[in-house]
């Protein structure tokens, strides 16, 4: 055995491992075989040996190693969640793909052939993807067999003209900063090759070939008061841009939206002897970055940050000793504008404030946006109006107190991408959007979710209840 | 398709007890030989072709607008083409941000990265509404 191959496998094991550890242990019976078919040339792909440096805990030293760990490492936790006694084999390539300096492909997967009427098959006269089929009959079913899922990712992205200072990030950790995370990405792409995904066109709303797919025994028009399977094309189509009408009424999920979505939308009440007109309860946006708002929080006196010279923007320089004094140990208010919500944030932590406010420069909430791992405080959008009520209310303090209370929290009666029933929302917008629409969670879900259209940059790798709900809705169809 | 391979490149493999529970997990990762690997990317790649010109085949036996075929125990199987996948495209947003959407459909993903935005990507108002770094 060469050195290099060594290496590989004592690389892969080691992502196996990191896997293993990543808190899958409410899966602890499950156990599913993944095959993963490198169909790369040699020298390119999960072959090229490009040199690289170990990164994010993969300490694969070439490209086409990094590539190979950290399809290893995604597809383990996909076999630690699954069960099944047939081995899922997976086609994967990397190769050049569509790609220009602002836009890209970044890959692609989905099954290879879908099955009705097997044995095993839990609903008659209904599609499932392969690998789901294999795993209800206890065998593969096809009388050609195949790899059940076909997977292509594109490997100039990251070079000169394609996507250059946003290519792939092979570490294992999430940490992908500006760059793409190759792991999530996978996640999501394979979540798809193994079933999440119906097969009926929900633009028109015509199932394939006549049948439904098992998806359509979940999903529910919230108008028609249906099941897609019971309901017409015409309803079927009105659901998938019905915004908010489209549910997911499968157990799995159901029981599972508690623990996972939020329960009301992030607020900040304002109390104290001085908050005066300001006292209140705001609903407030939520931040991309800090911890989640997730129910009570943080709480304590509001200052503002004053701006340090003209034009220099709120927060957007490191604390002076004025404005230090004013936020340690308290909640932070600085005004959008200048620079990134992140840098008033970082600016604000380091000088010792417990949460920071941002109001809007314009019409509208605000939900501050971008992204710093190393902001460890809370941090919610308000709109401008409610900013200039509370700098009001703020107006009699001292240089270091104000007796305006802010707390954050949640509130509201609805869990945050549910109905008000408690049903997850399915992705429907209107328009139909090419594709998106219908086979993802929808993205109003707070906290986010691996299967949301947009892959979002605070996800866990857990597809498991309480961060993800990826699995529930895989139990539901079968798995 | 054949499925028989020259040889296992590399297992990995890891068992762990977990909460007194013994947790298997298996990932086999294989490489095939030089001509079976050729044929899968060049039906894939077929696929692919087939789909931008809005034709249909099969990615796994390039049979031309893969229809339903029934077995003689009932069973119902069908191939499935390169429209039928999902993608992940990205682009650079106006902020310099970049932003990653998936989408069903080559045609789509195609059209995704031609428009002047993503589609906005939400269906209440909600954190991605008004969700800006600045």
């Amino acid at each position: 055995m060469s050195a290099s191959k060594r290496f590989t496998l004592k690389a892969l094991a080691s992502a196996s491992v990191i896997a293993c550890t990543l808190g899958i242990a409410g899966q602890a019976q499950a156990a599913a075989t993944i095959i993963i078919n490198n169909i790369n040339q040699p020298g390119v792909g999960f072959n090229d040996t490009t040199p690289a440096v170990p990164v994010g805990g993969n300490t694969g030293t070439t490209l086409g190693q990094q590539r190979l760990i950290a399809f290893t490492y995604a597809a383990n936790i996909w076999s630690a969640t699954l069960t099944s006694s047939v081995p899922i084999i997976v086609n994967a390539q990397f190769t050049p793909l569509t790609c220009s300096a602002t836009t890209g492909v970044l890959g692609s997967a989905g099954a290879t052939q879908i099955f009705a009427d097997f044995a095993g098959a839990q609903r008659p006269n209904t599609w499932y993807a392969y690998a789901l089929a294999n795993k209800l009959a206890g065998t593969n079913v096809a009388t050609s067999p195949s790899p059940q899922i076909n997977s292509n990712f594109n490997s100039n992205l990251g070079t000169p003209g394609c996507l250059q200072a946003s290519g792939w990030y092979y570490g294992l950790d999430g940490q992908e900063g500006t760059r793409i995370d190759f792991v999530a990405v996978l996640q999501h792409e394979m979540g798809h090759g193994l079933g999440f995904q119906t097969f009926t066109n929900g633009s028109t709303g015509a199932f394939n070939n006549g049948r439904p797919s098992i998806w359509d025994h979940f999903l529910f028009s919230a108008a028609a008061n249906k099941n897609w399977v019971d309901a017409t094309a015409t309803e079927r189509a009105a659901s998938s841009i019905s915004i908010n009408g489209l549910i997911w009424t499968g157990p799995g999920v159901t029981a599972a939206v508690p623990s996972v979505l939020r329960f009301g939308q992030a607020a900040v009440t304002i109390s104290g002897v001085a908050a005066g007109a300001g006292a209140g309860t705001y609903i407030a946006g939520d931040s991309s970055f800090g911890p989640p708002v997730l129910g009570t929080s943080i709480s304590g006196q509001l200052m503002p940050v004053a701006e340090q010279g003209a034009g220099a923007g709120s927060g957007c320089l490191p604390f002076n000793a004025a404005n230090t004094l004013a936020v340690t140990g308290r909640v932070a208010l600085v005004d959008r504008g200048i620079c990134g919500f992140a840098v008033k944030a970082k600016n604000a932590q380091n000088a010792g404030a417990i949460g920071v406010i941002i109001a809007n420069n314009a019409a509208g909430l605000l939900a501050p946006g971008g992204g710093d791992p190393l902001v460890t405080i809370p941090v919610l959008g308000i709109t401008q109006a409610q900013g200039n009520t509370l700098k009001t209310a703020l107006q009699t303090r001292s240089r270091a107190r104000s007796g305006v209370i802010a707390s954050f929290g949640v509130f509201g009666t609805q869990y945050t991408g549910a109905d008000l029933l408690g049903r997850a929302q399915m992705f429907a917008p209107n328009p139909f959007q090419g594709g998106s629409s219908v086979s993802h969670f929808g993205s109003a879900m707070f906290r986010n979710q691996l299967m949301e259209p947009a892959i979002n940059a605070d996800l866990t790798q857990s597809v498991l209840p309480p961060q993800d709900m990826t699995f529930r809705l895989f139990q539901d169809i079968g798995w | 398709m054949k499925l028989s391979l020259s040889k296992i490149v590399a297992v990995g493999v890891a068992t762990l007890g977990l909460a007194g529970a013994a947790q298997a997990q298996n990932v086999i990762v294989r490489s095939l030989d030089a001509a079976e690997s050729a044929k899968v990317r060049a039906a894939i790649e077929a696929s692919m072709q087939a789909a931008t010109r809005g034709q249909r085949i099969g990615m796994v036996t390039g049979t031309v607008d893969p229809q339903p075929q029934m077995s003689r125990n009932g069973m119902v199987s069908q191939e499935l083409d390169a429209s039928t996948l999902m993608f992940s495209v990205a682009r650079v947003n106006a902020e310099g941000r970049v932003e990653m959407v998936c989408i069903n459909s080559l045609e789509s993903a195609q059209a995704a990265l031609t428009a002047p935005a993503f589609a906005k990507r939400f269906s209440l108002p909600s954190k991605e509404q008004l969700n800006v770094s600045k």
